[in-house]
């Protein structure tokens, strides 16, 4: 752990000069690797030529011997098997006993008997054969026979050493008349010198040996120039020449005049011979007479020359042979030299490479360094970096400053017993610091603790801490902290106030919600007498007062219900619901329930649904509906003339979900640009001169664009002023899986011809499309009298104009029974004639006659074939044609009379429930609260319990759970229970559900919901049971 | 740049006076008669023709050929300057070839301008009507060969062609071959065969005195200077007084003087051959 075992400081370090004088070492390195590199090779491969040139050396000294002893052997065998014959001694003898002329007839004996000898001799090569005296004069010369009688013991130590040492002397000799390689025999009687005879060869001869023994080499044959012409006939000097090869060396016979001179040297040769000449170790050696070789290049080629003294018999070095072989193996080396060359070139540049990169990375980490001191110097946390003791090793200003110590009294200490072991946590000791055990387990800290200043007073901090590593293994580590006394204070003022504003909300909560209980149970009491008031005789201006009220209380409600959505969205508590629902019914339902509303405007309210829109959808239905119900009352009230449209498109669909676009479309004042954005805000109506005009609280909205956003969408206009608004959003509902036995729709239209009768041009094109798409053949008409041509006087239009099926607005029908027997000209036989009515419009009573069904607008294509197939089973089975009565738009749905338990503590809610309830046809029991109902059940078992959930003695919630416990201990089947609450907060109508109720309904009751609630819970049970 | 324009001229004009002077270094090529080993030939002519070489400035390339028809066809194609020849090739020569002129005389130890040949043997004298003995003879164009030993071996009561001989080329050869026992008798220029006494050869009978033998020019190819300048070179020289040391080294037959020659000297050659019927090859 080098790095933390450094008592570091972080003082700046003069960086530059040290890192200068680092790098001066590799540099040198890598000037003088390269050069000792070089020279070791070099030194390699000059030992290597050594070798190989010494190894020529000793093979030309080998190849040298051998070819002598070739002679040697040659001449001793002419010796033994021809000399020393007694004839030939007898006359060496006799001779060497005479002088002068009296040796004569001797010589002339020998000359004779020994020329066949000769002869042959000559032909292996011998060039000289040379008898001499005891006298050491030559006797007989067979190569020279006119030279003869001259003394040989000085110039010819061969033949001396021959004749005093009675010794066979063999080696290179200079000559009078020329040099040779000399063999000297001496011829004894006992131990008496008779005389000796030697035999010489030129050096062709031992030349041509020396090149059938080593025939890849060519050879050289050089005189030391003071040794041959000290020994020569001053007139056989001229037979000799320089060489080029040393200036104290002649060669013999060089323009080869004479028969047994060795051939010129080769063109190669003669061109090294020249190089040598050039050579200073060459000419040194030679000199000396040393025996080398050296390597030289000529054209490309490597050429070993080997230079090999020659002795003469006395030891003295008189002639150089020198030998010349080309040479691959030296290439070869050459060749290996460079090529280590260029290996040690890459390696050496690759570790250069590497050593500037390793001295660039160094200097990075060194810049690293010093930003790092720069860096934990100007910081304003503290940090501190211990060893694996848990001692402080580095740390920067900040943390002195905070702990108030010096560095010198923190390098070196053990920083946990310093600053971090103190009386507020129990002098806890190292190995137990929180800190010390993450880091020594690897793990990084972070945390909030106490350190102790020098003074001993005390600081919070927020300390962050990790392990440091060296070599694999935890070597210490690193930690930083903060003093964060200022911000625990300031988070703890933070969290009162936020407490404080949480129970602010909490209360306020329960104001909004009590006062919503509070405020609904008075006002269903207003609204549900008002309703009964009404209903009972009274004088023209009592209803105009009671009406009054109603409109009042209806207009309160509503801001009541405003406020508590708003409420809730601002809370975020609102919460969507994800429930099965058919969209068409919803959408036409919608429609309907404003239908009043615009009729009295006398506005076209439109539902526009594509044919693909799928029916049934998952979602929040009611959510859904507040918002179409808000963007089309808000049409309905900001649209003087013309009509609003409720469209529903799909933009895109698959077997789980629908993307579908929801248009709400009105004629009315617009909305001016610079107001567009202001509209969805809360209380931001777009002139609030409008909101007085037709009331409201502004809010609508605000809570619908909320409530989409909660659905994925966006709630967007497009509008212009005098041209109409266009409200519209896109969401994605889920879809239930199609259920596999769904019966086939046996319906079928085809073919059949419909007359569509409809003012509204819009509301007739959506009709028609969807008809359409049915195989229905539709002939469409927008006015009453173009109507009448058609159902009178089908034959004039030059068509099949009788019809399957009139629709037609009821105002343009036939009312005098002379006109529906005339119209009927145009209908088929069991033609059916449908009605379509406004809200505010009742029909005669002859319309009823001639119409089988009156249908109220807004409708569905569905609306038509659906009381079309109505009516066909109804005339199958009673095969006559019996007109219906008109619905009354405001018409409660009918039930059978049931027995009603009302649980309910208001006395007013009592009555006036009741009441309603009676009109109705049901009979009513009340029960004051759950306990007292639990004991009526005992004995009575009425149809359906309305169950009301904040009650006395015992509340709704409790007296539905035991009554559900009860009915589940008994066995009896579950009776259908109805909350209905003042609760109308979210989570209420989960909690009653929870609790074992059936359906739920909210204060103030409208009876016409309360009775569709009841007549879906007891749809539901009874398919259950 | 002018400077080394300069030099270039120099060196430029400095070669080719060199390549001029080589040029007109004119060759001359002189073939001697191989009366001896060639070693010993070249030996004995070489300080002579260097010091011709040096006198006239001319180079001298030996033209060494071991036979005697040889040299003097070659001589008549004008492939020769200068020959050595004895009197017999000389006069053989100029029968065909006009242009053959006689410069010098070599002149013999005795200092004569004249030579003598021998009839030798290894100590047998000849007999009496000898026949069938075996005679070595040098050339058949040498005056020593055929004609001097014919006329000697005729003195003795016989001739050569009642005998066995055979032409061996070089008159040391002829000595050496008698000295072996080759041959019985042998035919040689008498000076040579006294260098072989020492190996018991022994001069029985000697001709005439004959013209020495001669340097022969040839004058198609050599101008009068050139001829001029050879006889003044050789001539002028004192074998006994300042030109002794010069001439050491000559062989035996040069280094004792020359004198003029004329084509009439040859008269004695031309009158000796007259009739004589001299067989190019041996006889056995």
């Amino acid at each position: 752990m080098f790095g933390l075992r450094r008592r570091t400081t972080l003082a700046a370090s003069p960086g530059g000069l040290a890192s200068r004088r680092h790098l001066l070492w590799p540099f040198l390195a890598f000037v003088l690797l390269p050069l000792l590199g070089i020279w070791l090779l070099q030194n390699n491969l000059r030992s290597k030529e050594r070798l190989y040139e010494d190894q020529f050396t000793q093979e030309l000294a080998t190849i040298y011997q051998a070819s002598l002893l070739t002679y040697d052997k040659a001449t001793s065998i002419l010796v033994n098997e021809v000399i020393e014959k007694p004839a030939v001694r007898d006359l060496l003898d006799a001779a060497s006993r005479t002088e002068g002329n009296a040796r004569t007839p001797y010589r002339a004996q020998l000359y004779r008997l020994l020329s066949p000898t000769y002869r042959s001799l000559l032909e292996q090569g011998v060039r000289q054969l040379h008898f001499q005296t005891a006298d050491g004069k030559s006797f007989l010369r067979f190569h020279e026979p006119q030279q003869y009688g001259d003394d040989l013991l000085q110039v010819r130590p061969s033949i001396r050493l021959a004749q005093q040492e009675k010794r066979m002397v063999r080696g290179f000799e200079a000559g009078r008349v020329k040099s040779g390689f000399r063999f000297v025999h001496p011829l004894l009687d006992q131990d008496r010198l008779i005389g000796t005879v030697e035999s010489s060869v030129g050096f062709r001869v031992i030349q041509d040996t020396m090149t059938k023994l080593a025939p890849a080499r060519q050879y050289y044959f050089m005189l030391s120039r003071q040794s041959t012409f000290s020994v020569l006939h001053e007139a056989e000097q001229w037979l000799y020449g320089d060489t080029p090869v040393h200036p104290d060396f002649v060669i013999e016979d060089p323009q080869v005049k004479l028969p047994d001179s060795p051939p010129p040297p080769s063109p190669a040769v003669q061109a090294i011979n020249d190089m040598l000449g050039q050579l200073p170790e060459v000419q040194a050696g030679m000199r000396e007479f040393r025996q080398f070789s050296l390597t030289v290049n000529l054209a490309g080629a490597t050429w070993v020359v080997s230079l090999l003294p020659v002795k003469d018999v006395t030891g003295a070095p008189v002639a150089y042979i020198l030998s010349y072989a080309e040479s691959t193996f030296i290439s070869i080396l050459r060749k290996e030299f460079w090529s280590h060359f260029a290996i040690l070139a890459i390696m050496l540049s690759g570790l250069l490479l590497l050593l500037i990169r390793l001295l660039a990375s160094r200097e990075r980490l060194a810049q690293e360094r010093r930003n790092l001191v720069a860096i934990t110097e100007t910081m304003g946390d503290g940090l501190y970096v211990l060893d694996e003791a848990g001692e402080v090793v580095l740390v920067n200003a900040a943390a002195q400053k905070l702990l108030g110590f010096e560095r010198e009294a923190l390098i070196g200490q053990v920083g946990h017993d310093l600053f971090h072991k103190h009386s507020l946590d129990g002098h806890v000791p190292l190995a137990n610091c929180p800190i010390y055990q993450s880091v020594r387990a690897g793990k990084q800290f972070f945390g909030e603790e106490r350190f102790s200043r020098h003074d001993g007073s005390h600081l919070l901090v927020e300390v962050s801490s990790a392990p440091l590593y060296a070599d694999g293994r935890i070597a210490g580590s690193v930690t930083a902290f903060r003093d964060i006394t200022e911000r625990k204070e300031h988070e703890a003022r933070l969290h009162e106030a936020i407490q404080a504003a949480e129970a602010a909300n909490q209360a306020k909560s329960a104001f909004v919600a009590n006062m919503s209980h509070e405020v609904r149970t008075p006002m269903n009491g207003i609204l549900g007498l008002t309703a009964l008031a009404l209903d009972s005789d009274l004088d023209s201006t009592q209803r105009q007062y009671l009406e009054l009220v109603q409109q009042s209380a209806d207009a309160l409600m509503t801001i009541l219900n405003d406020i508590l959505d708003f409420s809730k969205i601002e809370a975020g508590k609102l919460q969507l619901e994800h429930t099965s629902f058919n969209l068409h019914d919803m959408a036409l339902g919608n429609g309907r329930l404003l239908a009043a509303r615009a009729a009295e405007k006398g506005l076209d309210l439109i539902v526009d649904l594509d044919p693909d829109v799928p029916d049934a959808l998952i979602g929040d239905p009611g959510r859904l509906r507040q918002v179409l119900l808000n963007l089309l009352g808000n049409a309905i009230k900001f649209t003087e003339a013309g009509q609003v449209i409720l469209r529903i498109e799909r933009e895109t669909s698959d077997t789980h979900s629908a993307t579908l676009r929801f248009s709400v479309i009105d004629s009315g004042v617009g909305i001016p640009a610079d107001k567009q954005s202001t509209i969805f805000e809360a209380f931001g109506q777009a002139d609030s001169s409008v909101t007085r005009r037709f009331g409201g609280t502004g809010l609508g909205l605000t809570i619908s664009r909320q409530i989409v956003q909660l659905m994925g969408g966006e709630l967007a206009v497009d509008s212009k002023p005098g041209r109409g608004s266009h409200f519209h959003f896109t969401i994605t509902l889920s879809q239930p899986a199609p259920a596999d036995d769904a019966p086939p729709r046996a319906d079928t239209y085809a073919g059949e011809r419909w007359l569509l009768a409809v003012e509204n041009d819009i509301q007739r094109v959506t009709l028609i499309d969807t008809l359409l798409t049915l195989g229905i053949e539709i002939e469409e008409c927008n006015n009453a009298h173009s109507l009448l041509q058609h159902l009178k006087h089908p034959e004039r239009l030059g068509k099949e104009a009788h019809f399957d099926v009139i629709v037609a607005e009821l105002e343009w029908l036939p009312v005098e029974a002379a006109d529906m027997a005339a119209s009927r000209a145009g209908l088929k036989p069991g033609a059916i004639v449908l009605a379509l009515t406004s809200m505010n419009n009742a029909a005669q009573l002859g319309v009823r006659k001639f119409a089988a069904r009156e249908i109220p607008k807004p409708l569905l294509a569905g609306c038509l074939t659906d009381a079309v197939t109505e009516l066909r089973a109804q005339h199958r089975s009673q095969d006559e044609r019996r007109a219906l009565p008109a619905v009354d738009p405001q018409e409660t749905p009918k039930f059978e009379a049931l027995d009603i338990l009302l649980v309910e503590d208001n006395p007013i809610n009592q009555r006036l429930a009741s009441m309603a309830l009676g009109k109705l046809g049901h009979r009513v029991s009340v029960a004051q609260h759950g306990e007292e109902a639990l004991a009526l059940l005992l004995n009575h078992t009425p149809d359906v319990v309305l169950m009301d959930i904040q009650m006395p003695v015992m509340d709704g919630i409790q007296a539905t759970q035991l009554l559900r416990q009860r009915e589940a201990e008994s066995g009896a089947s579950p009776l259908p229970v109805i909350a209905m609450t003042a609760n109308a907060m979210v989570g209420d109508r989960e909690e009653c559900l929870a609790a074992g109720m059936n359906g739920y309904v909210s204060k103030p009751i409208q009876f016409p919901v309360l009775a569709a609630e009841m007549q879906r819970v007891l749809h539901e049970m009874r398919q259950q049971h | 740049m002018r400077k080394l324009q300069l030099s270039a001229c120099s060196l430029l004009l400095g070669l080719t006076c060199l390549f001029q002077s080589v040029a007109h270094a004119e060759t001359l090529f002189f073939a001697p008669l191989p009366m001896e080993q060639p070693e010993e030939v070249v030996k004995n002519f070489k300080p002579m023709l260097s010091y011709l070489e040096k006198k006239l400035g001319v180079d001298i390339e030996i033209k060494y050929s071991s036979s005697y028809a040889e040299i003097l066809e070659q001589f008549r194609l004008g492939q020769i300057d200068l020959a050595y020849l004895g009197p017999l090739p000389y006069v053989t020569l100029r029968d065909n070839y006009a242009q053959a002129r006689p410069l010098v005389h070599f002149l013999e130890k005795s200092g004569e301008a004249a030579y003598t040949c021998a009839l030798v043997s290894a100590g047998d004298p000849l007999p009496r009507n000898a026949k069938n003995v075996r005679v070595a003879l040098t050339q058949a164009l040498s005056t020593c060969g055929y004609l001097s030993t014919d006329n000697l071996i005729h003195k003795a009561g016989s001739e050569l062609k009642h005998n066995r001989y055979r032409y061996l080329g070089k008159h040391d050869e002829v000595a050496l071959a008698v000295a072996r026992g080759d041959f019985e008798f042998g035919g040689l220029k008498t000076a040579i065969a006294k260098k072989y006494s020492h190996l018991g050869i022994r001069v029985l009978s000697e001709t005439a005195p004959l013209p020495s033998f001669a340097l022969i020019a040839n004058t198609r190819r050599l101008s009068p200077d050139t001829l001029n300048a050879l006889r003044e070179a050789l001539t002028t020289l004192e074998p006994a007084g300042k030109d002794k040391a010069l001439m050491a080294d000559w062989g035996s037959n040069l280094r004792y003087g020359s004198v003029k020659a004329s084509n009439e000297d040859f008269d004695v050659v031309r009158q000796l051959r007259r009739g004589a019927q001299i067989p190019e090859k041996g006889n056995y």
